[in-house]
């Protein structure tokens, strides 16, 4: 716990981060600089809007999602074991995989054709807005998987006596679980809270299966938009600087929110 | 009279606990519903002749996907070589994301918020930004084309170094201030108390990084030239594209699970850590 | 006794320079199925009857993501010394300055020089510029008209008579569009996919309105959509859901469209050459194919990728590059890929061989697209190719979706594409 040698720990690491991850932002702000003023083409401002959007939808719900599964399927049994394999498996399937259920499933002309006309979607990955809906889906169904995990660890790290304590005291499920389990596992959330945040930003895969930007731009996300710029437009200046501010954004707001969201979490039991 | 109404008691008995400790175990399963519904799509497409499936029909029972999915691709390569990346990446990564990670739990000073924004960082720029710089820099070291090439950007994991540290964070003060009474030495606080007490954060740790690196394909796709140095991503997509024709969903399914199954024994096999009770017998003392 | 001696040593150093010459060739996957070992079969096929040179194949994803790694290839200073690459990727290519033309060689070799002059002429479209020949084709295809001939029967039309043109196809898709007992569509009558990113189909209905996606004078530097056939080619595709009730509303996907052919969902579908295998496996109905229908005159562009060749290599790698070349360029070989993979043989000769007569006994639908090469035109063929066709499908989409006016979409996505050709042309 003495400075030093606790400093000497961090020294792999960051070592590694400098060659693979702080060398590329040095190459990325020297390319990058060249295009800035490209940043505010009505292009790049949609790709930042869809960004926000997918962002603000899919974080809370995939969170969410991850959480109630956690408590759903907490505890021994074949059954639970079934339902938490059925609930990650979308993370074990290759995305191309996955995905392309979406795209069979919500083909118009497909297995549920009838379904989505009844619901009003008759094509969902054929108009921009149910587009992007059924992205926000599939990435908050993917992801949910992964937070799922991080809870169930969460929740075995909280020590049973005072789960059993609280019961005793008389305390119902759920106030157990709002007043004793939530505040303990306020590590974990503040971890997958930004691991959702930074998930949304950028898991992107999903969007190359199933809608490729479109249509008309609904669901040209930044990330998406930057892999396109730089292998495939090859415009690798506008793909760094793209990256640069995204890489400054979330600088930012690290800088600003987690220190504060961090005032909040509970650490001692 | 006693006799004959006796012994069908234990019996019923005991399908009645059996059906209760189910009963209990169904919100799970009705969670689980939606994503049963979607792998049921993909079983079924992987199990149904390719033609009944494009003329929407099902009923039909066959292995051919499975085997033109195994003959389309070299697969006992691509499941070593993916094995031996993923294995020995984790291997790698258990050591310096734990030993980060209890840094940053433990440092203290004001530097501390800032090593733990610095390693963040790694999260903050997108992987396509990462790739081409660090290819360059692999081909410089004469490291292109090597299974060690698709490994050393990751050998430094933020999201691992982040929950080890959130996993260091949530043991209790009290539990690693009696080991200290008792005498112990920092080295004996890391290994006999903090690591045992991590282990749900690391075995999801190690869950998460294998399943990433499993279906990881932009990074090798840049990376690997030799065919015998393919991973399952590689080669999936080797089989699975369709630019030009239609999507064979059965194919498609069929080499999905193929490149998948390893992971569903991983997963049996790490979510067992997240279920193992483990003593506090700190608090209790 | 000292000549023998010597004659000795010249054979030992004679033997130590025939070592392998090693290439390295990227390739990509197009078709869904085990192409990757067709390719890695015939490249051992090739490494056997040439012990002296030794083939690295490397696979490279689909055609963007092939042509990203070559790309990532040459920025790192290891650029292969040969590709597979759109064919319509040609400019692309020259800005950056990573390719060489072929014409040294074709001067020098008998063989090759055949080769370039025995390939369909609608396949060489691509290739050729000021004169040079940048590519030989490999891998090449054309959109066909797929048509359910049991659903023509059941509709009252000869099942040997597919439209021809335009208004035949409409006419065609209204009887052939079926509804249920409650009034809902179980089959439409025809569907023309609408692809982000790709401006294929939009080419096809601009040649048969008697129009050109781009300006072949322009050098690559000019592309017109602000034209009335491109426009006609636009309101066509919307008409045909928003108009005439005949196709699915929306964006109709590439990918599943063979698949809602072969299930009995669409009864005509737009679609490559390439899925004649697909349809073929999975179609329990008799099908036939056709020219795409014409509304002035019949045309489709060409598609598919052909074999580059890279600056940065030495002699002895040229040559054994260009004899790898030719190989898979040979007749034989195409007509076998033809078979493997349902491409389209791009060597003429290599339509004769028993080999391709047995099949077409068998299957004449290859011959369809064959014979609509005589109408064929390049493939958009101009410099920032995917940020164009980017600009180009999404003002079709704006059309097809019924959000803008044509005439206004055509306007502003030629202004866009002017832009983005601004910098690579002056």
């Amino acid at each position: 716990m003495k400075g030093p040698w606790v400093f000497l720990l961090l020294l792999p690491t960051l070592a590694f981060l400098v060659v693979f991850t702080y060398l590329p932002l040095a190459v990325a702000a020297k390319e990058g600089i060249p295009a800035l003023p490209q940043l505010l083409s009505p292009e790049n401002l949609n790709a930042l809007r869809v960004t926000a959007l997918y962002t603000l939808l899919t974080a809370p719900l995939s969170v969410a999602l991850g959480l109630l599964a956690a408590v759903a399927v907490e505890g021994h049994g074949r059954l639970r074991l079934l339902a938490r394999l059925l609930i990650f498996h979308p993370v074990i399937l290759p995305t191309v995989g996955f995905a392309a259920v979406f795209l069979y499933l919500l083909n118009p002309l497909g297995p549920l054709r009838n379904v989505l006309q009844a619901a009003g979607f008759p094509n969902p990955l054929g108009e921009p807005l149910s587009a992007f809906l059924s992205v926000v889906l599939v990435g908050v169904l993917k992801d949910a998987g992964f937070y799922m995990l991080y809870y169930l660890a969460g929740l075995q790290s909280i020590p049973k006596e005072l789960i059993e304590a609280a019961r005793v005291d008389g305390a119902g499920r759920i106030v157990t679980f709002l007043r004793v389990s939530l505040p303990l596992l306020s590590p974990t959330t503040f971890f997958v809270g930004v691991m959702a945040v930074l998930g949304a930003l950028r898991n992107v895969d999903h969007i190359f299966v199933l809608t490729k930007g479109g249509p008309l731009g609904a669901t040209d996300h930044l990330l998406y938009r930057i892999y396109i710029l730089g292998f495939e437009y090859f415009d690798f200046s506008q793909a760094a600087a793209l990256s640069l501010v995204l890489f400054t954004a979330l600088t930012l707001l690290a800088l600003t929110a987690l220190p504060r969201l961090e005032r909040g979490v509970y650490y001692d039991a | 009279m006693t006799l004959s109404s006796e012994r069908p008691k234990p019996l019923l008995r005991r399908i009645g606990r059996v059906s209760w400790r189910g009963a209990r175990q169904l919100p799970a399963l009705l969670f689980a519903l939606p994503y049963a519904f979607i792998v049921g799509y993909s079983l079924v497409a992987a199990i149904t002749p390719t033609a009944d499936l494009h003329r929407g029909e099902i009923g039909r029972f066959t292995l051919e996907n499975f085997a033109l999915a195994w003959s389309s691709a070299d697969f006992p390569r691509l499941y070593l070589n993916t094995l031996i990346f993923t294995l020995g990446l984790l291997l790698v990564q258990v050591f310096t994301v734990t030993m980060a990670g209890f840094a940053l739990a433990h440092l203290k000073g004001q530097g501390k918020d800032a090593l733990f924004y610095l390693i963040l960082f790694q999260l903050f720029l997108p992987a396509s930004a990462l790739i081409l710089p660090n290819y360059i820099l692999v081909e410089r070291m004469g490291l292109a084309d090597t299974l060690t090439a698709l490994a050393l950007p990751y050998v430094a994991s933020a999201t691992g170094a982040f929950l080890l540290r959130q996993g260091f964070l949530q043991v209790p003060k009290e539990l690693v201030e009696a080991a200290y009474v008792d005498g112990a030495t920092p080295w004996q606080v890391l290994w006999r108390v903090l690591l045992p007490l991590v282990r749900p954060q690391l075995a999801a740790f190690a869950l998460v990084s294998l399943v990433y690196h499993w279906n990881e394909f932009l990074w090798p796709l840049v990376i690997i030239q030799s065919p015998e140095k393919r991973v399952l991503s590689l080669g999936f997509a080797s089989f699975a594209r369709s630019a030009e024709s239609g999507m064979e969903w059965g194919l498609i399914a069929a080499g999905a699970l193929l490149v998948a199954l390893p992971m569903v024994v991983v997963f049996l096999l790490f979510q067992r850590s997240f279920m193992e009770a483990f003593a506090r017998s700190g608090l209790k003392g | 006794m000292r000549t023998g001696r010597i004659v000795g040593l010249w054979v030992l150093l004679g033997i130590g320079l025939a070592q392998s010459t090693t290439i390295t060739f990227y390739y990509p996957v197009g078709v869904a199925g085990p192409l990757a070992r067709f390719i890695e079969g015939y490249v051992q096929e090739f490494e056997a009857k040439n012990p002296d040179i030794k083939v690295n194949t490397v696979f490279g994803g689909n055609y963007e993501e092939n042509q990203a790694k070559v790309v990532a290839a040459i920025r790192a200073g290891n650029p292969p010394d040969t590709a597979i690459l759109l064919s319509q990727q040609l400019y692309t290519l020259l800005a950056m300055d990573a390719i060489e033309p072929f014409d040294a060689y074709i001067a020098k070799d008998p063989e090759l020089k055949r080769a370039v002059n025995d390939f369909f002429p609608a396949f060489m479209m691509n290739s050729t510029l000021d004169g040079k020949v940048y590519s030989l084709p490999f891998q090449r295809s054309t959109p066909i008209l797929y048509y359910n001939k049991e659903a023509f029967q059941e509709a009252g039309l000869d099942p040997e008579r597919p439209p021809a043109s335009w208004d035949e196809l409409v006419e065609y898709a209204k009887r052939l569009t079926k509804r249920d007992a409650q009034g809902r569509i179980v089959r439409y009558g025809v569907a023309i996919p609408t692809e982000n990113r790709s401006t294929w189909r939009l080419e096809a209905l601009t040649i048969q309105a008697g129009g050109l996606l781009y300006d072949p004078a322009g050098k690559g530097c000019k592309v017109l959509v602000d034209t009335e056939p491109v426009r006609k080619g636009m309101q066509f595709k919307a008409d045909l859901a928003r108009r005439y009730g005949v196709s699915p509303e929306g964006l109709v996907a590439w990918g599943t469209t063979p698949g809602d052919f072969t299930a009995g969902k669409v009864a005509m579908i737009y679609h490559s050459t390439g899925s004649l295998g697909f349809v073929r496996a999975n179609a329990r109905f008799p099908f036939g194919t056709a020219f795409l229908p014409k509304q002035v005159r019949y045309g489709v562009p060409t598609g598919g990728a052909n074999f580059y060749l890279f600056k940065g290599s030495d002699p002895k790698k040229r040559e054994a590059t260009l004899r790898f070349i030719k190989f898979m360029t040979s007749p034989e070989l195409q007509a076998r890929w033809a078979l493997d993979s349902g491409y389209v043989a791009a060597r003429r000769s290599s339509w004769s061989l028993p080999i391709m007569q047995k099949y077409l006994q068998e299957w004449p639908q290859p011959k369809t697209a064959r014979e609509q090469l005589a109408y064929a035109r390049a493939e958009l063929p101009v410099y920032n190719l995917q940020q164009v066709k980017d600009i180009i499908a999404e003002a079709e989409q704006a059309v097809v979706l019924g959000r803008k006016d044509v005439r206004e979409t055509t306007r502003e996505a030629q202004k866009r594409v002017d832009e983005a050709l601004k910098p690579f042309c002056r």
